[in-house]
């Protein structure tokens, strides 16, 4: 089989500046540039927004109940919720490193990396229950509190995100295999709406681990 | 090979500079969650508040709102800053 990546590479260095100049936010064409469209951006603020109502009750029934919520807490494992923190944010690097490649031509690069995006997803979808299980053993279940309902209902709605995060990388991976030289700005706005999606669910997290497993 | 300047290497490797940022911010926010016994609150408030500069450091660079315009980077940066602030305010009030 041949490698494309250098067959491609020497014209990649020829052609990008000329096929790319559009997409490539290293050097932006204008000052109204933005990654993807704006209807991504308009669901990503929106859905960033039902979250931060979230994470408003939680802190507000915490300070309501903060014998609870200390409680809660304490039964949790911050170690267990770094550990997937460092996942999200590795996923999200490899997503992040993987546009930059497709847009210097490196098709098989952003392809292993988006596949390493979808190992650190797997590794988080497969963490969570295990860490559920766990819980639900030890007699936390979602009825014993307000923090162990809202632990549920919001890591719950987190990892649906997740799942739907690797479906969209599937199809980026599937997107990125069509790209030749470099994306055209179809291409290009596709790969970004599917990124920039992963980065909201990467985001979210860092909030739900700070107020579930950290504040005391 | 050309030899590269510090600042190249960084500016070349950006957002691996952003995540080895943002591992090292989780490991800071991990070693404040662990009960040290005294300034329970202060330590929550600087939890959240790099909860929230994590955030910015996502959109800044995995997002590339860097390059973004301007518009969609005051929309960003605006909500996420008054999410943190109102979480805060939460926090001290009740």
């Amino acid at each position: 089989m041949p490698d494309t990546e250098s067959l491609t590479a020497t014209t990649t260095r020829e052609e990008a500046p000329r096929t790319a100049s559009r997409v490539r936010p290293e050097k932006p064409p204008s000052r109204g540039w933005i990654p993807g469209e704006w209807g991504i951006w308009v669901f990503i603020l929106t859905d960033f927004s039902v979250f931060g109502g979230y994470f408003g009750t939680f802190l507000v029934l915490r300070g309501r109940q903060p014998g609870v919520f200390r409680a809660g807490s304490q039964a949790l494992s911050p170690t267990h919720g770094a550990v997937n923190t460092v996942f999200m944010l590795t996923a999200s690097l490899c997503v992040a490193l993987a546009i930059r490649s497709v847009r210097e031509g490196r098709v098989l690069t952003a392809q292993k990396l988006l596949v390493g995006a979808g190992l650190c997803g797997a590794a988080f979808i497969v963490n969570k229950p295990i860490e559920w299980a766990g819980e639900l053993a030890a007699g936390h279940g979602p009825h014993q509190s307000d923090f162990f309902q809202l632990y549920y209902l919001l890591t719950g709605i987190h990892l649906l995100h997740v799942i739907v995060a690797m479906l969209v990388v599937a199809l980026l991976w599937r997107k990125v295999r069509k790209v030749q030289v470099a994306p055209t700005a179809l291409q290009a706005r596709y790969l970004e709406n599917g990124a920039s999606f992963w980065h909201l669910v990467d985001l979210i997290w860092m909030v739900l681990f700070a107020l579930f497993y950290l504040v005391r | 090979m050309t030899a590269m300047t510090a600042m190249t290497v960084i500016k070349r490797n950006d957002i691996l500079v952003a995540w080895a940022l943002l591992v090292a911010l989780t490991a800071v926010s991990w070693w404040l969650g662990a009960d040290h016994g005294r300034a329970v609150a202060a330590a929550t408030i600087v939890i959240l508040v790099l909860a929230f500069v994590k955030v910015m450091v996502i959109g800044y660079s995995f997002m590339e709102l860097r390059h973004a315009a301007p518009v969609l980077r005051v929309a960003f940066f605006g909500l996420a800053a008054l999410i943190g602030t109102i979480l805060v305010g939460i926090y001290l009030a009740v």
